[in-house]
């Protein structure tokens, strides 16, 4: 090597420390934003405008001041606009750092315009590329995503908080949140319909208005599903049809039951497992006459007052049939309520052509004439056990532990 | 101006005078040549019987009082020479008490004698030395970098005689070859060549004692000197010759099929040729339980990884692909970073570069000193320089981090390279991302691919010439009876190690 050659190696070394050390944008190099510089939103509320097609408000984090601890309330941005691409670029305008769409969290729909636009905007997240396919989708019954943004605001909380804490609440069993970008467009790709989780607010009691922001002004509460026909918001479903939905769907892990006995006993049993299987009945011209649902249900007896013995055989059989009860009702008034609407948001088709493939030619191209006219048809075989109960393991144990020969030997 | 400064141009050869010395053997001649030696002294005797005297030079503190006094003058004082006999002969033949009694032909054989620690019997018929060489020197102690808890105590010593003595008691066969050879032509430096025969390739060895023979220094007193002479410096950062404190990493080395070289003042014993995974492997490796050792290994390429991508890969992250990092952790970086002022690339080159300065400093300082100036460079500094908002915690984690993996690395001289190579790696992030990050790493296994010595790939475990010469893992330490054979790539005459 030269030392001419030498001395523009050096040179070039020289310039690219400066360019690193310096964040010199150029042409050339891709852009740098510093992290500083990033605006994070962590949820984005998409309403119908007023002036315009759209009205975008977008929230980030409680804003952290340091290593200090204290926080002041969430940055939030409103801009109107006829896309959802120029709302984005609005919204960057308006904020003194990049507003940052990749860490998006959460996306809280407006009714209103959830009844008109929801499949574009599922397609106008599918496909930009700063957009995340795993951001949550809810819908505001009642109200806009800019009043739950607004309202869920304060010194101590963002909307994003309380929305990742009702997610992880419903998670409990283990499984990811169900209702992503990524499975309504799954859901809404197969037939139009799908199911979506719908938030209601309310006022809250402790609101202070001269409390200095300590306090959110709203309070959000999750109450059930809704569901979606033909790509837009259709109806909302009942808390029974919701849970039904969420059985018949295998998202209801650890949820609830509440059974009442023949003496009026009240029991709780917390769903802890519960499976679903198809049986299609078709007629001799392959015409499908009957769906019967089965549902295989376990549940762990969480609590039991009154004279009832959780060990009594014939208590126990009463709970068994009580928790079978309660559960085909939810979900035949899901099924009832989907066939009603004419909406397969349950993709009982999609089901029925894994399930049965000799008849998928013909369950395709004449699902939408059988829909309203089959007989759904729900059985639940429920099984109420109390594992934990204190009696049973000691006993067990003591009796495995004297039958063991080796530990008994040794 | 060149990279290395300004060129000095064609320098024309300038081959080692030799004779050094051409004038005649005499004593005159000899004792001008020490005339401005302060340590130079000189006795004349004339012993008994004899009827002329004779002169005796030699170096102070070259040799031993008691030797020369009682191994060869006082015997050459009180021996009554037998009549007739020639002097010179009659000493060869038993006059002295001395085992490296030797006739001497030149001028320059007498002076390298006497440089050598050897007295110069200056007689009427010729000039005998005798070896009275001192013996003093550091004793052989517990390796100060490369000490082990399940493993030998002992570590090489500025003497090379010492040195090959380590070696030879454990490898007690005649098949451990020395070759000696002087290098440097003021400091007529002792190299020793060892390999052991049947085992290494002889190949091999004599392109090692080719390039030896080759050195035309004025001075060999640092492994560099060797180093670098024995490889090309400037194809790149990283060691190609393994240097150790170990007699016991030697003889494993030898037993592998490599060459080791043993120089005179330096307490180091010298393998090649080098590939990656022996830098890699610290002298327990082999003392320690397969699957301990084999976790430690993949802890230490871990930290590898580490060291050179991290500085690079936080600058990437937090200035060009924030979507990247996880929310919690981007919005923790964020908050700790809202009222530090520099970008980010500034502020980790910088805490990089004082990192750099932090190690310097305490590896020049006394111990004590050395340990005062980390903590208060380190902690007390580190701190004040979070509190003030110069740099943010997380920086200050991440150079950390990178910095104390660095510290895992087995060998210094591998540690080194990677510093050097951190910064390159953050730079190019600097400016590309992860583009660029990844770019520098596949250049830098471009570099260390092309890299070969003695006919061996640098990469050698990783990126074998043959898949089948692979026997043991390039990571894992295998059971060692299952490792039967020695490694292909040095093309041993004998490949199995065990039955």
């Amino acid at each position: 090597m030269t030392a001419r050659r030498k001395g523009l190696l050096v040179l070039l070394l020289a310039w690219a420390l400066f360019l690193g050390l310096s964040s010199w944008d150029s042409d050339v190099l891709p852009v740098t934003r510093d992290i500083t510089q990033v605006k994070l939103i962590r949820t984005l509320a998409l309403d119908k405008g007023e002036g315009a097609a759209l009205r975008l408000t977008a929230s980030g984090n409680l804003q952290k001041e340091g290593n200090s601890g204290q926080s002041k309330p969430p940055l939030v941005l409103t801009q109107e606009a006829m896309t959802i691409s120029g709302g984005c670029s609005g919204l960057q305008q308006q904020s003194d750092g990049f507003v940052e769409f990749g860490h998006l969290a959460e996306c809280v729909i407006g009714e209103e315009l959830a009844r008109e636009e929801l499949l574009q905007l599922a397609d106008f997240v599918a496909r930009d590329f700063s957009m995340r396919m795993e951001s949550k989708v809810f819908v505001v019954a009642g109200a806009t995503g800019e009043e739950a943004v607004q309202g869920a605001a304060s010194k101590s909380s963002a909307l994003t908080d309380r929305l990742t804490a009702i997610s992880q609440n419903r998670s409990m069993g283990g499984r990811k949140w169900p209702y992503t970008f990524r499975q309504l467009i799954s859901q809404l790709e197969d037939n139009g319909c799908g199911l979506v989780p719908v938030l209601t607010l309310t006022d809250n009691p402790d609101y202070d208005p001269e409390g200095k922001g300590e306090e959110p002004e709203k309070e959000i509460n999750l109450t059930g599903l809704a569901f979606l026909k033909e790509g837009n918001l259709a109806d909302f479903l009942t808390p029974e049809e919701s849970k039904g939905a969420a059985l018949l769907t295998n998202q209801d892990q650890l949820d609830m039951v509440e059974l009442t006995l023949e003496d009026g006993t009240p029991v709780g049993v917390q769903l802890v497992y519960a499976q679903r299987s198809l049986e299609p009945t078709f007629d001799e011209d392959g015409r499908l006459t009957q769906l019967t649902i089965r549902i295989k249900a376990k549940g762990e007896l969480s609590e039991v007052s009154g004279p009832v013995s959780p060990t009594d055989a014939q208590s126990l059989e009463q709970m068994h049939q009580g928790f079978s009860k309660q559960l085909r009702l939810w979900a035949q008034a899901t099924l009832d309520r989907s066939q009603q609407e004419g909406a397969d948001f349950l993709h009982l088709r999609r089901e029925l052509i894994c399930h049965s493939p000799l008849h998928s030619g013909q369950i395709q191209e004449n699902w939408d004439d059988w829909f309203p006219e089959i007989t759904l048809k729900t059985e639940v075989k429920g099984e109420v056990e109390r594992s934990y109960d204190v009696d049973r393991p000691i006993e067990e144990g003591a009796e495995t532990w004297s039958k063991d020969k080796s530990l008994s030997n040794s | 101006m060149g990279l290395f400064g300004a060129s000095q141009g064609h320098i024309s050869h300038h081959p080692e005078r030799r004779p050094q010395f051409d004038q005649p053997l005499t004593w005159e001649n000899f004792a001008a040549i020490f005339q401005e030696c302060a340590d130079f002294s000189e006795k004349e005797l004339t012993p008994q019987g004899w009827g002329h005297p004779i002169q005796i030079g030699w170096l102070d503190g070259m040799v031993r009082s008691e030797r020369l006094n009682d191994y060869v003058l006082r015997p050459l004082a009180a021996w009554p020479l037998p009549q007739g006999e020639r002097p010179a002969q009659a000493i060869l033949e038993g006059g002295v008490w001395n085992q490296n009694a030797q006739r001497q032909e030149t001028l320059d054989e007498v002076v390298e004698a006497v440089l050598d620690g050897s007295c110069a019997i200056f007689l009427l018929d010729g000039v005998i030395t005798c070896s009275v060489a001192t013996e003093e020197k550091r004793s052989v102690t517990e390796p100060e970098n490369e000490s082990q808890i399940k493993g030998a105590k002992d570590g090489f010593v500025e003497s090379v005689r010492t040195n090959t003595s380590l070696l030879r008691r454990r490898m007690r066969t005649p098949e451990l070859q020395i070759q000696r050879f002087v290098i440097g032509r003021r400091t007529r430096t002792p190299v020793e060549l060892l390999w052991v025969k049947g085992i290494a390739e002889e190949r091999l060895i004599r392109r090692i004692a080719d390039k030896l023979e080759d050195i035309d220094e004025d001075a060999l007193l640092t492994t560099g000197a060797l180093e670098e002479y024995l490889t090309d410096p400037k194809a790149t950062a990283f060691p190609r010759v393994l240097f150790t404190e170990r007699p016991d990493r030697v003889c494993q080395g030898l037993l592998d099929g490599r060459a080791a070289i043993l120089v005179d003042g330096i307490p180091l014993g010298c393998l090649l040729p080098g590939d990656v995974s022996q830098f890699m492997k610290a002298p327990q490796d082999k003392s320690y339980h397969w699957a301990v050792s084999s976790l430690l290994l993949l802890l230490r390429y871990l930290c590898l990884l580490l060291t050179l991508l991290l500085p690079g890969f936080y600058i990437s992250v937090a200035q060009f692909h924030f979507e990247l990092i996880p929310t919690k952790l981007a919005m923790s970086i964020i908050a700790s970073k809202q009222d530090v002022p520099f970008p980010t690339a500034f502020e980790v080159m910088g805490l990089l570069a004082a990192f750099e300065i932090l190690q310097e400093a305490g590896l020049r300082l006394p111990k004590t000193i050395g340990q005062t100036v980390s903590i208060i460079g380190g902690l007390v500094v580190g701190q004040a320089a979070v509190d003030a908002k110069i740099v943010s915690p997380v920086v200050v984690i991440v150079v950390a981090v990178a910095g104390i993996a660095g510290f895992t690395m087995p060998n210094q001289d591998f540690s080194n390279a990677l510093r050097v190579w951190r910064f390159l790696l953050a730079v190019l992030a600097s400016l590309l991302g992860i583009f660029g990050l990844m770019a520098g790493t596949a250049f830098l296994v471009a570099h260390l691919a092309s890299l070969e010595d003695f006919g061996v790939p640098y990469l050698t475990p990783f990126a074998p010439r043959e898949r089948s010469s692979l026997e043991s893992h390039p990571i894992l330490r295998k059971p060692m009876p299952e490792v039967k054979l020695r490694p292909t790539e040095l093309h041993p005459a004998n490949r199995r190690k065990r039955t």
